[in-house]
């Protein structure tokens, strides 16, 4: 071959013309055979051909050098061929516009059957034969040619697809052909897939741009996929307004699942898979995002009746099928935040505090001591609750807020639940309850329907944070809520299942932000819940407590714990005191209990209550009690709330013996004033002396007479008639007094004149002017607080920058409750008018701390 | 087709000397391979034979042992032994190595 090489060097300039002719003639002989070859071959007459000799004919002429002639003879038999081939097959079925499904599979499977594969097997023949052009004459070629097979492809797209003999391209036919199959079995017909996976292969198959361009994928995805899914998308978009227009969401969504599985299945089985992720996007944007809220508010179907009705099913297909568009989920977070808040302002409507404010209280009752009894006559016993002061009192800022805490507990309005006034104070319990059902609803809902997606936890969480919060009363429902339970709810109940339900109104406490108003209720609320003796369960009472110092830290439940503290000391005092009167052989006296209780950690506070006359026997009591206490402690000081205490009275009318259980002050008028010879011969006693002998301010006094004179035990006759105690009024001991039972409770009245109620021993709703009072007490404790906080904060940085300083103390504080930087601001003021801060010479906006 | 594929085949030099070797070491021959095995049917693979025109029985020879040596090295590690060409055979069997792809 060398040698041949050589000649050709030589002979390229001295005999150029013979060395062209013998080549040309050698040339047209060998390709005539090879041109006649691929014409048997596409009239599969191919068993006839020797390959050896083919193959040796491309093989000399590409030695010859005559490559690019035989490869551009061979593209134009090819092209030759292909357009026969499409004359003769093609053309007969071509369909046309009005052309019935059936035509259009035929031209389809003509295609793909006659055509497409014939091609291939063909041009799989003519590879191999020219297996040496590709080998040696494309891989070299200037400019770049493909590989004859390849070029047989790119010759098929260009000549039969792409052909432009006839009206329309083939290719459009064809595309339109397998869109209306497609569409007819979207509507439920069935159509041949086989044919129609024939040609989305061979489109696949195809490259669209042909050598030369910048490859831009498969004639499947330019000429095919593009239309496919447009169509898809406009045929979509009419199907889900005709749907939407027709169905409720529920089978909407059903229906869009169907599609959606529809489709995916398709490209499965006879489209590319490629297609998949697009043409799920179609459905989706057509049959549900631009419909998201449309679906999303179906009157009862859409999401809020689905809530409402709890169908879990619907709403699980629904948060998966909206989780597939970009807005569902958001949407859908909107309305159901919206439905929870709406469901919860619902509850706070019918159970909580009315909006408006004149509300009539029915407020009264002292708290109860425990109570002692018994004596003969009409002697008294009595319990007593005193303050022992701590000596040296902390005066540092950061618990000087401790010494506002007074006591409302001693002032609560009885047994609101359920008698009048309802409306206006509010159903603790049912608020709790309700609100309780509904955060449980929601929270199955979450875990059933919602895989517990954390956004829909947050803004669930949110809407109830928003809600609960609107009812101004949450803090002092939810104290209300679990004394309520721990007086008597949770008789009857396993261990578990209180602690479920502490657990559950936890969660609620979680959601309040004004921690610290809480607070002030709860310690009020467990507060006579000890005093009077009335908690079910010490062990749920711990755990309680356990349960809010794991949410809120030791702080919050230091005095709760002192509480707890106080009550055990003061059995064994009690009792020690007991046997220490035993010992001075000081017998025939009443029985006596007192809770000693520290008064940092009472809610009473340490303002001494008015002195009212007691029994003489009840003085002397008291007083060697706090000789009996002074020789244990000395120094501290003891202030006896004796309005805190109760008394039980064993009476003897005419008519029988009676115990009664009388308040402190009715006790002072009975004892002090009727409990003599003259009173109980039924002699008249004026006002004016009750009031001088037992020393009741006026207000308190006119309460106590009425609920002994007017109540349903009458052991007190009023001169007058009429409902009001007026100042010349005259009374006398109604020796006559008879009640079918023998222990009787005389309770007092309403300060408001109402009817006399029920003053239960249970805590219930304050009124509107007890809880001016608790707020603006929460409100100093809140000033020292913050006041502490700035201190604190400062003390550790020394210097801060003044926004720094108010996000760190709210944000220090907002376990407790949200104070406003407004409320920082002044608290940063004061502290600088009082020289604890001053500001940075330079710079106005920074505080440094003094020392 | 028959339908057990042969184990041999039959290769005919163009002075026509039958060489009838291992079909599984012919087809280590591109070209061979395709003519026996391509999606159409050709006379070669119909009658499993084939007749090389341009190739000489001694050339042949030395194809048909290159094909075995081939067979028998293809998966050897370690030193290969030499094979050997008669100087004056060398371009003729060069020239038929390029033809049949081998």
């Amino acid at each position: 071959m060398s040698a041949a090489v050589r000649k050709s060097k030589q002979g390229l300039i001295i005999k150029p013309v013979k060395k062209a002719t013998t080549n040309d003639i050698a040339f047209r002989e060998t390709w005539q055979k090879l041109s006649q070859a691929i014409t048997e071959i596409y009239r599969k007459n191919n068993s006839q051909l020797s390959y050896e000799e083919l193959y040796r004919s491309a093989y000399n002429l590409v030695l010859q050098k005559n490559g690019s002639a035989l490869y551009n003879g061979v593209r134009d038999d090819i092209t030759t061929h292909l357009t026969r081939l499409t004359g003769e097959k093609l053309t007969p079925v071509f369909p046309h516009d009005g052309s019935l499904a059936a035509e259009r599979a035929e031209f389809l499977r003509v295609l793909v059957r006659d055509v497409w594969n014939h091609h291939v097997v063909c041009m799989g023949m003519i590879r191999d034969i020219l297996m040496y052009m590709d080998r040696v004459y494309v891989k070299a070629a200037t400019p770049p040619v493909p590989l004859v097979y390849d070029l047989g492809m790119d010759l098929f797209r260009d000549h039969v697809l792409h052909s432009t003999s006839l009206t329309i391209t083939m290719s459009g036919r064809v595309v339109d052909s397998m869109l209306e199959l497609i569409r007819l079995e979207r509507s439920g017909e069935s159509v041949d897939r086989i044919a129609l996976k024939g040609v989305a292969d061979m489109m696949h198959k195809l490259e669209s741009g042909g050598y030369g361009d910048v490859p831009n994928g498969s004639v499947y995805e330019a000429d095919f996929e593009k239309a496919f899914l447009v169509r898809s998308g406009e045929a979509y978009d009419v199907e889900a307004e005709a749907y939407l227009a027709e169905v409720d969401a529920v089978e909407y969504l059903k229906k869009v699942e169907r599609r959606l599985a529809e489709e995916e299945q398709r490209t499965r089985h006879y489209l590319i898979p490629i297609t998949a992720p697009k043409i799920l996007k179609v459905v989706q944007r057509s049959m549900l995002e631009r419909h998201v809220v449309r679906i999303l508010s179906m009157p009862n179907s859409g999401l809020l009746a689905q809530l409402r009705d709890l169908k879990f099913d619907d709403l699980i297909r629904m948060y998966d099928l909206m989780g597939l568009v970009g807005n569902g989920h958001v949407e859908m977070r909107k309305m159901l935040s919206d439905y929870v808040k709406e469901s919860i302002r619902e509850v706070n409507e019918t159970y909580g505090p009315g909006t408006d404010t004149a509300t009539p209280s029915n407020s009264d009752l002292t708290a109860r001591a425990q109570t002692g009894m018994q004596s003969g006559g009409s002697s008294s016993s009595k319990s007593q609750s005193f303050n022992a002061e701590n000596k040296g009192k902390d005066r540092d800022l950061e618990t000087a807020g401790d010494d506002e805490e007074e006591g409302e507990a001693g002032q609560r309005s009885g047994g609101a639940q359920g008698v009048g006034g309802t409306r206006r104070t509010g159903d603790p319990l049912r608020w709790v309850e309700n609100i309780l059902a509904l955060k449980t609803k929601f929270d199955s809902i979450l875990a059933r329907a919602f895989s517990k997606d954390r956004a829909f936890q947050t803004d669930i969480n949110g809407a109830f944070e928003r809600g609960i919060n609107q009812n101004p009363k949450a803090p002092e429902f939810l104290s209300l809520f679990l004394d309520d339970n721990l007086r008597k709810g949770i008789k009857g109940k396993t261990e578990a299942e209180v602690e479920v339900l502490l657990d559950q109104t936890i969660t609620l406490f979680r959601f309040i932000q004004e921690k610290d108003v809480f607070e002030r209720y709860y310690k009020g609320h467990l507060a006579k819940r000890l005093l009077l003796g009335k908690s079910l369960s010490e062990d749920a009472e711990k755990s309680t407590v356990g349960k809010l110092k794991a949410e809120c830290g030791y702080q919050f439940t230091t005095k709760l714990e002192g509480m707890f503290n106080d009550m055990r000391i003061s059995t064994d005092l009690s009792s020690d005191f007991r046997s220490f009167l035993n010992n001075l052989s000081a017998t025939g006296l009443p029985e006596f209990t007192v809770n000693v209780l520290t008064s940092t950690f009472w809610p009473m506070g340490t303002s001494v209550p008015p002195a009212i006359q007691l029994p003489i026997e009840i003085q002397s009591l008291m007083q060697r009690f706090k000789e009996f206490y002074m020789t244990r402690h000395s120094g501290r000081r003891l202030t006896w709330l004796t309005t805190m205490g109760s008394f039980d009275l064993r009476a003897h009318f005419e008519k029988g013996r009676k115990d009664i259980n009388l308040s402190t002050a009715a006790t002072s008028v009975l004892v002090v004033v009727f409990n003599r010879p003259d009173a109980c011969d039924g002699q008249a006693v004026p006002y004016s002396r009750i009031r001088d002998e037992t020393g009741i301010p006026d207000g308190e006094l006119r309460r106590t007479l009425q609920s002994l004179s007017l109540g349903k035990y009458r052991v007190l006759l009023k001169s007058a008639k009429g409902r009001e105690i007026l100042d010349d009024d005259e009374f006398r001991l109604n020796v006559a007094f008879s009640s079918p039972l023998n222990k009787i409770r005389i309770l007092n009245i309403l300060p408001s004149g109402g009817a006399p109620t029920v003053a239960a021993t249970g805590n219930s709703v304050e009124d509107d002017k007890e809880r001016r009072e608790t707020l603006e007490k929460v409100e100093q404790a809140r000033i020292h607080q913050i006041e502490a906080c700035v201190v604190r904060v400062m003390k550790a940085r020394k210097s801060m920058e003044h926004n720094a300083l108010v996000n760190e103390v709210v944000s220090q504080l907002k376990g407790r409750f949200l104070p406003s930087s407004q409320m920082v601001k002044k608290r940063i003021e004061s502290l600088i008018e009082r020289e604890y801060l001053d500001r940075a010479p330079g710079d106005r906006k920074v505080y440094n701390y003094l020392a | 087709m028959e339908s057990p594929i042969p184990e041999t085949v039959k290769l005919i030099s163009s002075d026509g000397f039958d060489f009838v070797i291992d079909r599984r070491c012919a087809l280590a021959a591109g070209t061979i391979k395709n003519m026996l095995s391509s999606p159409g049917q050709f006379t070669e693979s119909v009658q499993n034979e084939i007749h090389f025109r341009d190739i000489k029985a001694v050339v042949l020879e030395r194809v048909c042992k290159y094909l075995y040596y081939r067979a028998k090295y293809q998966n050897h590690t370690g030193e290969l032994p030499e094979f050997k060409i008669e100087p004056e055979l060398a371009f003729e069997v060069l020239m038929a190595a390029d033809f049949l792809d081998c």
